[in-house]
């Protein structure tokens, strides 16, 4: 699978441990935006698709939760079950999460994914401001 | 009045009972989840949108004068109780594993239950009243992220999940090897200073976010402390988990250890303006009150038992 090789490749490149590799294969892709969703959702899109909000977005069921990456033209943010997870940027290939805060994650969907592992069933709450909750994506 | 930190495990049955005592007192009395609520401000500006801005004390060389102070002032409170507690350090260079007397019911409590990795042992269970208050309630309108009132998730209950994001805790030889660098720091004053050759960053391998080419993975030290232990050490809301001053207790140790070993190297950089991080001379926020300079020599407050 396409969307497999990628993350691993990234993964191998960012030394991030052996568990990612199992939360990649377990994975499941539901909604694509463009022809190239994965590479797209992986790097947290960018890319502005002209559809309605969400259009560009990439969503996958993963542990029996919603992770929705929105790219950055169309406000950005990572979202489970959508609620807001607090995401900060270091750099294209270095994110730390509020779930996942002292490892780097090579993506947003990776950070996503860890997020999700840590919850353990538990929901994010939601935050006052819609949207302002995500810094950089 | 200079006082001795110790290594837990040189504390004696009553001077553990004593600071336990003195970290549920605060909690009761609202203090602690102060400090909670403020490594999470501090973790929350550090981190937005870090390509460019101001960061005062994570992942720059910040990191380690402003933990002096937290934990000077966390101490204090602890003082304020009980006059005869200091902090204790975790040396996990040595003290490996579940079953070290760190781990105790009396002292920090166990692992997190099977499944939902719940601490249900010892002072720092939910069910012997050791709830979490931050990040569980939002409150106003302001972004939570930087009000203090920062949420993660519904949980109350302090989670920890021992071993299983890294079954490794650091070793003797890792320390040695990077309290052996030279230098403080250098740019760009990020997770990925002192990443190459000549590893111009001490603080960066002790921080974690970089390694040895010979190392296996990133996340030693400071980063290994916090990702071994799991769960609520593992998020922004670390400090909900007493062990984590007990960790960066031992971090402090470790700039100490260092300073020691490099008697005639700048013990802070940068020493003057730098975009973006504190210098020298920069007075470190929230307090405002002392800047690293101040904060280098510890030997004026306390002193390492070894």
């Amino acid at each position: 699978m396409h969307l497999n090789r990628h993350l691993n490749r990234r993964e191998m490149v960012a030394g991030v441990a052996g568990t990612a590799l199992v939360a990649a294969a377990a994975a499941t892709p539901l909604v694509v935006g463009d022809g190239d969703a994965d590479a797209h959702a992986a790097h947290g899109g960018g890319e502005d698709t002209g559809g309605h909000q969400g259009a560009g977005a990439y969503v996958e069921e993963y542990q029996g939760r919603t992770i929705r990456v929105v790219p950055e033209a169309e406000g950005g943010g990572v979202f489970i079950d959508d609620r807001p997870l607090h995401l900060m940027k270091f750099a294209d290939d270095a994110y730390l999460s509020s779930m996942c805060h002292y490892e780097m994650a090579p993506t947003p969907l990776h950070a996503a994914r860890r997020a999700v592992e840590e919850l353990r069933g538990a929901a994010l709450l939601p935050s006052g401001h819609h949207g302002t909750h995500i810094t950089v994506v | 009045m200079v006082h001795i930190r110790k290594n837990h495990l040189n504390m004696s049955r009553e001077e553990k009972r004593r600071f336990v005592h003195a970290v549920r007192e605060i909690k009761r009395r609202g203090i602690y989840d102060r400090y909670v609520d403020l490594h999470i401000r501090i973790n929350s500006r550090d981190y937005l949108d870090k390509e460019t801005g101001k960061r005062l004390g994570h992942i720059n060389p910040g990191f380690l004068p402003w933990h002096r102070e937290y934990l000077m002032r966390f101490e204090r409170e602890l003082q304020r109780v009980d006059p005869r507690v200091t902090l204790p350090y975790w040396d996990w260079t040595t003290d490996h594993g579940e079953d070290s007397p760190l781990w105790d019911e009396e002292f920090m409590g166990g692992n997190g239950r099977p499944g939902d990795r719940r601490v249900m042992t010892g002072p720092f269970a939910r069910d012997n009243g050791w709830v979490l208050n931050i990040s569980v309630i939002p409150v106003g309108d302001e972004n939570p992220a930087l009000n203090g009132n920062y949420t993660h998730d519904d949980r109350d209950y302090l989670v920890r999940d021992m071993g299983t994001l890294t079954d490794v805790l650091p070793t003797p030889r890792e320390l040695d090897e990077t309290l052996a660098l030279p230098v403080y720091d250098c740019a760009p004053w990020n997770h990925t200073a002192g990443g190459e050759a000549p590893y111009d960053s001490f603080r960066n391998h002790l921080e974690g976010y970089t390694k040895f080419p010979w190392e296996p993975k990133v996340g030693k030290l400071h980063a290994a402390g916090h990702v071994w232990v799991g769960g609520h050490m593992m998020y922004i809301g670390s400090p909900n988990d007493p062990v984590f001053f007990l960790n960066h207790c031992m971090i402090d140790r470790c700039w100490a250890l260092w300073q020691e070993r490099n008697p005639d190297v700048p013990h802070y950089l940068p020493l003057t303006d730098t975009p973006d991080v504190p210098d020298l001379h920069t007075p470190l926020g929230p307090w405002h009150t002392k800047t690293p300079a101040d904060l280098i020599d510890h030997t004026r407050w306390y002193r390492y038992d070894a």
